[in-house]
């Protein structure tokens, strides 16, 4: 890609043009990730191109150079989506346990928490879609209950206790909903205590499953003190939690990669 | 740019570490602070990384496919998503994402964890990878089965560990100290394994990593060692029914690949190397189960 984007073009329209391949790369990536339907990828795809154009190719006409190509269109795709998302969707955002589940996951609490499906519907959406029935239920089981209007980025990693009769338990939805809370509440108290970068290294590794060589990378940071940091982060956030009357045990669900039973 | 917002360009030239150290802690308060911004790091930083990937990937495009529905988006769940396993994976050296500790973290195929557990869940053979095991071939072993050998093992000994499997852990540890002791300059390595033996999944992350390492470095970073590393794990991931891992791993197996074909006895499984990666971005799991098969035979003999 690097050979293709000539950063000696002046020509807005020609970097556009040249840009195509990747921007078209990141944009199925980006839905991919984000578990978009064919039908919102697609959209999203001509949404993000119509951006693009818009205003005289204004997004290539301001870039500065301040970072290379490649990265910049990386970064305005995320911060397209970013609006097309909030456009579409308002504040929802996919839970951390659900992420972690996969695009399956993501899926369906996307049809159950934020589209109002029941979660038999969304089961049956998912198989005719390709999806297996057992691990279906298995998600189901795994996804935590919430409500559509919550802010979920933060909390939602703290989820760590699923409704064990699956989402349509209603008292055990409410008791795991409440326990969920109060983790979330806990979690945020003891993160906000570390320094800006060490929690983003903590969302990055223990949330969002980024690898140590993957975070030292984006973050510019040594891959070989990062091991070390990670430890001594951990242990400190770990007795963080137990200052605030959390049980070891507990201490290590919140904390694993997983953050699920 | 408002002091509480970051702007494309910024968030770029914060990825490619072009920024002033006083910008840096700017971007990073914030994305620290705003879950949002957050968001934007992080699926900025994977898309970085996507659009720096070989050219030859072959991932299939979504827009525009109708037919292929949900298919491509069909993802083995994680193995076992156990309570208790706070998997800080740790690896000192520059290739990170061939660490036996950071396979193997993974790799998580045991729900509760403990004695037996893996043999419990994968079968009492789960650590027969494809060649006969027989005692003081530690010697006999040659390059670069020996390298091959090693890097299964390693991951062998972190997933005994991360099971909390210490009758599993046992076996895999002693060939490993024995392949190793037959190196020149192994007996280091070796007694690092033993140790790892006797203080079992309390072992520290960071000393396990080390030892790891010290294995790698006795085998000269080679990509053998890399290759066992990892077809352990995609083994062992398959072996308890979890295609995710191998889903997952396109850009090693192409780092692998480079890797291999520039050495001229590496041509043959780099070649196997290829067909795998084929079958893995068409979903062709008997056939990547298969390719992964001779590999395996090829490459530790």
């Amino acid at each position: 890609m690097t050979s293709t984007l000539s950063s000696e073009s002046s020509n807005p329209e020609s970097i556009f043009l040249a840009s195509l391949p990747a921007i078209d790369r990141a944009v199925a990536f980006i839905a991919h990730r984000h578990a978009l339907a064919d039908s919102d990828a697609e959209e999203f795809s001509a949404w993000v191109r119509a951006k693009l154009i818009e205003d005289g190719y204004r997004v290539f006409r301001e870039f500065r150079g301040q970072s290379s190509l490649s990265t910049y269109l990386a970064s305005v795709v995320a911060f397209l989506f970013r609006d097309y998302r909030n456009s579409r969707w308002g504040r929802w955002r996919p839970s951390a346990i659900a992420k972690r589940l996969g695009p399956i996951g993501i899926r369906f609490e996307t049809l159950v928490y934020r589209d109002g499906h029941s979660a038999r519907e969304a089961a049956e959406l998912l198989k005719i879609a390709g999806a297996a029935e057992p691990e279906i239920r298995l998600i189901a089981k795994r996804i935590p209950p919430r409500t559509i209007t919550r802010e979920v980025s933060f909390d939602a990693a703290a989820e760590g206790t699923p409704a064990t009769g699956g989402a349509d338990d209603g008292v055990t939805a409410l008791e795991a909903g409440r326990e969920a809370a109060r983790a979330a509440e806990l979690i945020r108290a003891a993160l906000g205590e570390l320094p800006p970068e060490d929690q983003v290294i903590v969302r990055m590794r223990f949330w969002d499953d980024f690898s140590v060589a993957d975070i030292a990378r984006a973050l510019g940071l040594e891959q070989k003190r990062l091991y070390r940091r990670l430890e001594a982060i951990q242990a400190s956030l770990g007795a963080a939690l137990i200052a605030r009357g959390v049980t070891q045990g507990r201490v290590a669900e919140l904390l694993s990669r997983d953050g699920t039973e | 740019m408002s002091e509480d917002r970051i702007d494309p360009e910024t968030l770029a030239a914060f990825l490619d570490g072009r920024l002033s150290p006083a910008e840096r802690a700017r971007v990073l308060k914030i994305v620290a602070e705003d879950p949002e911004g957050y968001d934007l790091l992080a699926d900025a930083t994977r898309l970085k990384a996507e659009l720096e990937t070989d050219a030859g990937r072959t991932m299939r495009p979504m827009v525009g496919k109708r037919a292929t529905g949900w298919r491509w988006w069909l993802v083995a769940l994680p193995a076992a998503i156990a309570a208790g396993l706070a998997a800080v994976a740790l690896w000192p050296k520059t290739d990170g994402e061939f660490s036996p500790v950071e396979l193997a973290a993974r790799v998580r195929v045991v729900g509760a964890a403990g004695e037996g557990s893996l043999a419990a869940r994968l079968g009492p053979t789960w650590d027969q990878p494809g060649w006969s095991v027989s005692r003081g071939e530690g010697e006999d072993v040659i390059e670069p089965a020996r390298a091959f050998r090693l890097g299964v093992r390693a991951t062998d000994v972190e997933i005994a560990l991360g099971a909390g499997d210490t009758v599993a852990l046992r076996p895999v540890a002693a060939e490993l100290a024995e392949l190793a002791a037959g190196v020149d300059g192994g007996a280091a390595a070796a007694a690092l394994y033993r140790g790892i033996v006797a203080r079992g999944p309390s072992t520290p992350l960071a000393e396990r990593a080390e030892a790891a390492a010290a294995v790698r470095s006795l085998m000269a970073d080679s990509p053998w060692f890399d290759l066992g590393a990892w077809t352990e794990a995609a083994r062992v991931a398959l072996a308890a029914g979890e295609d995710g891992f191998v889903r997952r791993s396109g850009r090693e197996v192409r780092r692998l690949i480079e890797r291999l074909v520039a050495r001229r006895d590496g041509e043959a499984v780099a070649a196997l190397l290829r067909e795998l990666e084929q079958a893995r971005a068409n979903d062709q799991l008997a056939v990547l189960q298969n390719r992964l098969d001779r590999i395996i035979v090829a490459a530790a003999r």
